[in-house]
């Protein structure tokens, strides 16, 4: 009888039941986008990119494992490139800072450090994963390398804890390196690239000690913003341009949102582009990028004609009339010119977030980590 | 107190409630106590059978027959005032740890401060440049106190037991008042802890049929849910899983085998959230449209100076967080219960599961980020001991307890804690019960030592 009447109520709730509600979220980071390097596949397939970006557009295979690859885009009105550590699908405003402990015996008269392996909480295979840190200088004394191994025994046993900025550092397989060089057709312009700076980092994971190499970014990539339940990281719109069937067409170059960039001799330091939304450009059917090899009037006519290689403009037929080339153009090229241009109702964000830090604008390398 | 005491009391509170504008209900219900179709063993085991609150009245009254004998409304409750005391900010969070998400890599319910489990605080503070550090709705209900010593009005407590006349029916409404002053002001919570109707169908058999907002049917910890029933003051680390109330239906069984003085009993629910408490799953509705379902089976010796409980207890469902009805919470309890010349002893184990869900997670508390991949294990174990005095209607107990939890957000942060608690309950006539005790709270492994021991007290006034 009992059993009857707990049917008689949940039966029927169990009949009409809907089909599962599921919400798929993924994050790929740099161990990922390498096994899809290695299978020859593809990395953020969704909805918006149903076929996905291949992992060949994101690492370039060497002898030894693979290398970043520079993606190109446009920034300000100027070519722009970046490059990507990791995707996150489905996962809205929810990329994090963690912390990195640096070990030091004493900040008096001078930082001197235990050893320059990091010491972190948050592994690669964790949700809860981000290459965005908060760096706390651990002050231990003079201790050996290995002592503390975990952010618990710090906190336990450090005399102090203080705080020292926050850094973009994607963890990477080991044998992926950051030599960078500019992607064809920019290469022709044999502008050399910085080398991202390696580090290191050590993870307690239960007892089991993990060691993980790092990209060091540098400071100031990124900023945080305050949710309703804490500090976030703010992402910058990253302008990728549909396809006229709706899905992201990420062949072309996109552009970079606006943001701070300082200037000194060194070259452009951005002081943006740690984590990037994807917003959906929904083009008019006039527009599309331009490529000197279909309109070689127009590309001998302009002054550095791989400058414009894959810019979109609001009308092509621009691209026909050598004349007034490429200053005839409405080009889409900043994120100022798509919402003046297009207006917001052309532009969608996506639930795809990406680290992506600037290493190329205005014809000039990006310092890395300086 | 033993669980027999508890019995004792509620089944007294009950009377003395009646003792002010029902005075004609406690006539009717005093001439009420003829011997029901099927006696409880003993009052403790009447306590197996559900909570000692009405619903045990309920169950030991006729199912039928004559004109009920007791006032159709009866008004009960109790108030429970505290003082308490944490070390520290009053969390469980480490001035200078800034993972994210913090509540995940601590214990935030460690900090007891009453009966609700409500922690001394749960302010996650801020990170080094100023923002609030992010935290992800592992959380209890806060007490707000902090470090700082307080009163408390834990609980303003209203029972209404409706007996109807014609039908072996009962209507139970427990209503609660929670004053707390909040960052932005003062608020009262209004809170409605149960609200069932049950009907015992059959005359010869301890049979009864729930449906509405009732207790949990998992292990014995939430046998204790109310400050006038529990022997201490703070719930155990493992009741946030296992002691919440919930909306649904729930049948009891329980079939005694008189000549061997043992019973066994079967407690079924399917609700909408389960058991966990409503800071971690809300049960007013159901996010996935599939009720989780929930037993415990019981046996019971009860001898003249001996009474021996064991229960196995189950729960599988779809999380109340989130609206994926194919992620799964399962949790697994073993409890055990052994009464004898006043020393009570009692513990559970508990196991739980939770499968990763969909984002935007939604509980008692507001709605956070994610629904995480959960695994957590532990035990609690108590003794309690009445002392034996000559003075009538005073009891003395002391008891302690010692519990041990290890949880895991997967991929994340794995603790393991434990806490020993060492207390006195004083009853003075059915009315009053003072209450005293103080929290050890360790962190054994994972999780960041912090400060966050507990002393709290309780005076429970019970009507």
């Amino acid at each position: 009888m009992v059993v009857a009447a707990l049917v008689a109520v949940v039966g029927p709730a169990l009949a009409g039941c809907d089909a599962r509600v599921r919400e798929e979220r993924k994050l790929w980071n740099l161990f990922g986008i390498q096994a899809a390097l290695n299978a020859n596949g593809v990395v953020a397939t969704s909805e918006e990119i149903p076929t996905g970006i291949p992992a060949s557009e994101l690492l370039t295979r060497t002898s030894s494992g693979a290398t970043l690859k520079v993606q190109r885009a446009f920034a300000e009105g100027a070519p722009a490139g970046f490059v990507t550590t990791e995707i996150w699908m489905n996962f809205y405003d929810a990329v994090w800072t963690q912390p990195l402990y640096a070990q030091v015996i004493d900040v008096v008269p001078q930082v001197t450090f235990v050893t320059d392996t990091r010491v972190i909480d948050v592994g690669p295979d964790s949700t809860f994963y981000s290459p965005f840190w908060q760096v706390n200088l651990a002050v231990v004394g003079d201790v050996a390398e290995d002592r503390y191994q975990s952010t618990t025994a710090l906190l336990n046993n450090a005399s102090q804890i203080i705080p020292a900025g926050e850094r973009t550092c994607p963890i990477r397989p080991d044998d992926v390196t950051g030599t960078l060089a500019l992607p064809a057709p920019w290469d022709a312009w044999n502008i050399p690239l910085q080398t991202v700076p390696p580090a290191k980092a050590v993870l307690d994971d239960e007892g089991t000690i993990e060691h993980f190499s790092l990209f060091d970014f540098g400071p100031d990539l990124f900023e945080l913003e305050v949710e309703e339940h804490g500090a976030i990281v703010e992402a910058t719109p990253m302008f990728v341009f549909a396809k006229p069937d709706g899905t992201l067409n990420t062949d072309e170059p996109r552009v970079l949102g606006a943001g701070e960039v300082a200037m000194d001799a060194s070259g452009p330091r951005p002081r943006y582009g740690g984590l990037w939304r994807l917003y959906k450009v929904f083009l008019p059917a006039s527009a599309g990028p331009f490529h000197g090899v279909d309109h070689p009037a127009a590309r001998d006519r302009a002054t550095d004609p791989l400058a414009y290689e894959g810019r979109f403009a609001l009308d092509v037929t621009c691209f026909n009339d050598d004349r007034s080339f490429p200053d005839g153009c409405v080009w889409l090229d900043s994120q100022a010119q798509l919402e003046a241009v297009l207006g917001d109702g052309h532009l969608e964000a996506t639930n795809i977030t990406q680290t992506g830090p600037i290493v190329f604008w205005q014809k000039q390398a990006v310092p890395v980590n300086q | 107190m033993t669980g027999r005491r508890a019995v004792a009391t509620a089944l007294a509170a009950f009377g003395a409630g009646c003792g002010g504008w029902l005075t004609a209900g406690v006539r009717a219900a005093r001439a009420a106590d003829a011997p029901s179709p099927v006696p409880a063993l003993t009052d403790s085991a009447a306590a197996e059978v559900a909570p000692p609150t009405d619903e045990t009245i309920a169950l030991e009254e006729p199912a039928t027959g004559a004109t009920p004998q007791v006032a159709p409304l009866v008004v009960t409750g109790y108030v429970d005032v505290g003082f308490a005391k944490a070390q520290g900010n009053g969390t469980s969070f480490h001035p200078a740890d800034n993972r994210s998400p913090l509540d995940y890599g601590v214990d935030p319910f460690a900090p007891a401060v009453n009966s609700r489990g409500e922690a001394a605080s749960t302010d996650p503070g801020t990170d080094p440049n100023g923002y609030p550090r992010f935290v992800n709705g592992f959380l209890p209900r806060s007490a707000g106190i902090g470090g700082t010593p307080s009163f408390l009005l834990n609980t303003a407590n209203v029972d209404f037991r409706y007996t109807s006349a014609e039908v072996p029916v009962l209507v139970f409404t427990r209503v609660q008042l929670v004053p707390r002053l909040e960052n932005t002001g003062e608020t009262t919570r209004l809170f409605l802890e149960q609200a069932f109707g049950r009907i015992t169908p059959i005359k010869s058999a301890e049979l009864a049929i729930s449906v509405g907002k009732f207790d949990s049917v998992f292990g014995i910890e939430y046998l204790e849910n109310q400050a006038n029933f529990r022997i201490g003051i703070t719930p155990s680390l493992l009741a946030r899983y296992t002691t919440g109330t919930s909306i649904g239906v729930k049948a009891f069984y329980r079939y005694q085998f008189i000549p061997i003085a043992s019973a066994l009993s079967l407690n079924v629910s399917a609700t909408n959230s389960g058991t966990f408490v409503e800071a971690l799953q809300g049960s007013s509705r159901s996010l996935t449209g599939v009720p989780v379902v929930t037993a415990r089976l019981g046996y019971e010796l009860n001898l003249a100076r001996l009474s021996v409980k064991i229960g196995a207890s189950a729960e599988r469902g779809p999380r109340n967080d989130q609206n994926d009805r194919g992620a799964m919470q399962t949790l697994l309890g073993a409890d055990l219960r052994v009464f004898v010349a006043g020393l009570s002893l009692t513990g559970e184990y508990v196991k739980v599961d939770e499968e990763e869900g969909n984002p935007n997670k939604l509980t008692g508390t507001g709605t956070y980020t994610f629904t995480s991949d959960f695994y957590a294990h532990g035990f609690w174990a108590q003794a309690a001991y009445e002392l034996p005095l000559p003075i009538p209607s005073f009891r003395v107990t002391p008891y302690a307890r010692y519990e041990q939890r290890h949880g895991e957000f997967v991929t994340f942060a794995a603790i393991k804690v434990d806490r020993a608690t060492a207390g006195l309950n004083v009853g003075i006539g059915d009315n009053l019960i003072v209450k005293g005790e103080y929290l050890i709270n360790r962190e054994l492994e994972g999780a960041p030592t912090v400060a966050n021991n507990v002393v709290t007290s309780s005076v429970v006034w019970t009507w």
